[in-house]
């Protein structure tokens, strides 16, 4: 075990770890963001993760690879440039930095040596971590401090056998738990000794260090007077409830949210989005949310834009990409004129927030172009698994490295749906997995209104087939909620579920 | 002035900053200030264990009690109450303010590490204990403050410093067990009046005219005047004011004075896949000398930073990039460093036509 420390960032990572560059007890200066931060497995599909009759996984750091980073895992960046940025070069200045570690396969993926159609499988594996401050901005306001952090992982494959690569993540973030006391309102003493809380609340809050999570869906247009969570978002769980999986994207597409009011005047629905409607059939998430609570002592912090919490978008909404098209006259954010009179508009139409396009009206994923066709699965869970087996509850510790072929078997059951999932609303300590499996072929032609979205199945498979996922990164604030400088200042202590669900499944679409 | 006012006045107070060297340069005698007032001996420690450092950029101060801070002993000897860890961080905050005024530290000829003039105010926040990471016990209270200032003279109304944030945090025996500061050497005292503009009337947008199917009742936004300080890695010389309006998807920030300037960057997508980058600038003089430059999240450790030289736009290849405009007005000397991503798509994609 290793420790970083650059500027405030302050961890260890374990250079072999299974699971490859493994960080642990991730801090920024005193503030802190996790336990452990790991790619559990690396899954290589013949077929899509459905079709597919079984799938080759690897752990990066064992001895499925060469490690080609010859032990220089901690890489000096070379910033050198002239004035006005030789502030990155200053010293002491170790802006943006990070770890980087490099593996090969030491065999074709498949096993077999004489198979022309097979490669070797190349996997970079880089963490950057970047200065804390407004820029770039990274929510609609422009108005809320963060660190960004890219966990990312570039592939790069140069046979025709594989047709998906899934990479899994496991993130044990454990943020701090504030105990909320604006001034003068001071109601707890330190130690919980002379509180209301029962002797179950005091010991879950000193040992698991409870945190909530947030899920929601944009609505892709938004009211002018936004004032609820309802108007900002098609659907959300603030907190989520219980244990859950759901999609954030799939192939590409984000799952099909009719809302005519958003869509331009001579804009119509389409025989192209039933089709979308149809192909997806599961609605999909757009962000994940995570923040230090328990129960009733605490307030819920704004969202989106909390100023405390673990931020992660892999897709904004509509209005957020394109608000010269919804605000016309109002937002003149694609002006591209150097003057005095132009408006200031927060992040909202930067190209911050502009993902891949895909359908009318809806707001692309934000995605390494050459590899748009991708499947972002996640769940979130407690730490341990509801059932024992052989007498163990250790199967989702960081150390097994948990994976299944099918992502959600790893928590439940498809079949029957057991166990149920855990009540997780009133804090917890969390796990979130996010799984994003990459498809070497173009996406599907959905909407035929997409001019240069085409399907060729002649080139239908990338040679090479490469890409990076996550390279939206997250990001980490850890202010104080501010109730001044946020446009969504109405969503402090707000909660709620939308729409509201009489019973939970695991799988919870954004319907 | 927390909002317009019917009468607004026609100059405002802009404050110029020191060389962020000149902090650098003299780190040690401003450990010394700042130990000064922690007194950081505790019952105990033979040797104490801190770690300090000042940004060279945004000359944020950083301050650890590393005997102390996520200690793997419990501590009942913490401040009983917020109000009691509170007082000990206030206390620390005047005595560091009374060291900024000795003899000592006036002879290096920098701006003081907390501002001591009368025209700002350090406000309380928030004050919450903190859980231990991997230990069953509250390991140290979290004091939160920020600065305030007085934009016109005389006014007695002190207007928020954005990002002025002052973190300290408080262990046992009520010591100063961290410090993390984002206030920069400001020269209070060197403060210029400049010309003030107003926010203008006509983005006060009607909302009358907006087609909304929430029933609401909030009042139409005003425009609040901030003060901004800039993020970790920004360069920064004068300390000046802005109107942040918040309306939703509207809200933003406009220039206030003549030495303030909003930055952002509009694209335009190339049939053949790539994109062109443009500035866009509200304030200022209008005369720019604008660089650019970026780094790529995949080719980071390959590349590094790719320096793109003085130019009135950009042309960006296809891929994920971290961009960065440096925006500097040749007549006040102010400048701005500006950040955005921007995910470069492969081929023309446009869905507004």
């Amino acid at each position: 075990m290793a420790k970083f420390k650059s500027g405030p960032w302050d961890f260890e990572y374990n250079m072999h770890a299974k699971g490859g560059l493994v960080l642990s007890n991730i801090k920024h200066g005193p503030y802190n963001l996790a336990k452990d931060i790991r790619v559990v497995r690396i899954r290589i599909n013949p077929e899509d993760e459905e079709g597919s009759p079984w799938t080759k996984s690897f752990y990066l750091g064992t001895d499925d690879f060469y490690d080609k980073t010859a032990g220089n895992y901690l890489r000096a960046v070379n910033l050198n440039a002239p004035p006005p940025f030789d502030i990155y070069t200053k010293a002491n200045t170790l802006y943006p930095s990070g770890l980087q570690a490099i593996y090969e396969t030491k065999e074709k993926v498949f096993g077999n040596e004489f198979d022309n159609d097979d490669g070797i499988l190349t996997i970079k594996q880089t963490y950057i971590f970047t200065p804390y401050g407004l820029n770039p901005p990274h929510e609609p306001a422009a108005v809320l401090p963060a660190t960004r952090i890219f966990p990312l992982i570039e592939f790069s494959y140069s046979g025709k056998r594989v047709k998906t690569i899934r990479i899994d993540y496991r993130f044990n973030n454990s943020l701090d738990f504030f105990l909320f006391d604006r001034a003068g309102n001071s109601f707890i003493d330190p130690f919980l000794e002379n509180t209301n809380m029962t002797q179950s609340d005091i010991n879950k809050i000193k040992q698991d260090r409870p945190n909530m999570a947030g899920v929601f869906r944009d609505n892709e247009g938004s009211p002018n007077r936004p004032n609820s969570l309802k108007s900002i978002f098609s659907a959300y769980e603030k907190p989520v409830q219980y244990e859950m999986c759901g999609y954030g994207l799939i192939k590409g597409y984000t799952g099909e949210v009719v809302e005519s009011d958003i869509l331009d005047k001579n804009d119509t629905m389409s025989d192209g989005e039933d089709i979308i409607q149809r192909a997806t059939n599961k609605i999909t998430w757009d962000n994940y949310h995570q923040w230090g609570a328990y129960k009733d002592f605490k307030k819920y912090p704004s969202t989106p834009g909390a100023f405390h919490s673990f931020h992660l978008h892999w897709r904004w909404n509509y209005l957020a990409q394109h608000p010269d098209v919804i605000d016309k006259g109002k937002v003149a954010v694609g002006s591209i004129l150097i003057t005095p009179t132009n408006p200031g508009t927060g992040a909202v139409g930067s190209p911050q927030m502009v993902g891949y396009p895909t359908q009318s009206g809806r707001g692309g994923a934000l995605l390494d172009f050459k590899i748009p066709n991708q499947t972002i699965r996640f769940s979130i869970t407690k730490t341990k698994p509801p059932l024992q087996i052989n007498g163990k509850n250790d199967q989702w510790d960081a150390e097994s490295n948990p994976s299944e072929r099918n992502f959600e078997s790893l928590f439940y059951n498809p079949i029957d749906e057991t166990p149920k999932p855990r009540e997780i609303k009133d804090g917890d300590d969390l796990l979130f997995w996010i799984s994003f499996e990459v498809h070497n072929t173009p996406m599907e032609d959905l909407s035929s209104r997409i001019a240069d979205i085409t399907v060729d199945e002649e080139t239908s498979m990338a040679n090479p087939f490469q890409g990076t996922v996550f390279i939206h990164g997250f990001y980490f604030a850890h202010n104080i909620e501010d109730y001044l400088s946020n446009a969504f200042k109405f969503t402090i202590d707000k909660n709620g579920n939308y729409p509201e669900r009489t019973s939970y499944r695991w799988h919870r679409d954004a319907e | 002035m927390n909002t317009e006012t019917e009468k607004a006045p026609k100059q405002i107070r802009v404050f110029p900053l020191a060389d962020p060297q000149d902090w650098v340069k003299h780190k040690d005698a401003i450990k010394k200030t700042i130990l000064a007032a922690i007194n950081p001996q505790l019952p105990g420690f033979l040797n104490v264990k801190y770690s300090f450092s000042i940004d060279p950029v945004s000359n944020w101060i950083r301050y650890n009690l590393e005997n102390d801070l996520w200690s793997e002993k419990p501590k009942r000897s913490l401040p009983k109450s917020a109000f009691e860890a509170t007082q000990a961080a206030k206390k620390f905050i005047s005595d560091l303010q009374k060291q900024c005024l000795g003899k000592d530290y006036l002879k290096l000829e920098i701006p003081p590490v907390l501002p001591t003039e009368s025209l700002a105010k350090i406000e309380h926040l928030a004050t919450s204990p903190v859980f231990h990471f991997n230990k069953p016990w509250v390991d140290h209270w979290l004091c939160r403050f920020q600065i305030r200032i007085e934009a016109f003279p005389k006014s007695g109304i002190f207007n928020r410093i954005f990002d002025s944030c002052i973190d300290i945090r408080i262990g046992q025996n009520g010591k100063v067990v961290n410090i993390v500061s984002q206030w920069r050497p400001v020269w209070l005292n060197k403060k210029k009046q400049v010309e003030f503009i107003p926010f203008p009337e006509e983005n006060e947008h009607s909302h009358a005219e907006d087609h909304d199917h929430d029933t609401s009742d909030q009042d139409d936004p005003k425009p609040e005047l901030i003060y901004e300080l800039d993020g970790e890695n920004c360069p920064q010389n004068f300390l000046s004011p802005f109107h942040l309006i918040l309306a939703g998807h509207h809200g933003g920030s406009w220039p206030a004075s003549t030495h303030s300037i909003v930055t952002r960057m509009s694209f335009i997508e190339k049939e053949t896949g790539g994109s062109y980058v443009l500035p866009v600038i509200n304030g200022g003089s209008t005369d720019y000398t604008i660089n650019w430059a970026y780094w790529c999240p995949d080719t980071l450790f390959d590349e590094g930073l790719i320096f793109l030289g003085d130019k009135k736009f950009i042309e960006l290849s296809p891929g994920v990039y971290n961009l960065m405009m440096h925006v500097k007005d040749n007549k006040t000397t102010a400048v701005r460093l500006f950040e955005n991503m921007a995910y470069v798509n492969g081929s023309l994609q446009t869905l507004n036509a």
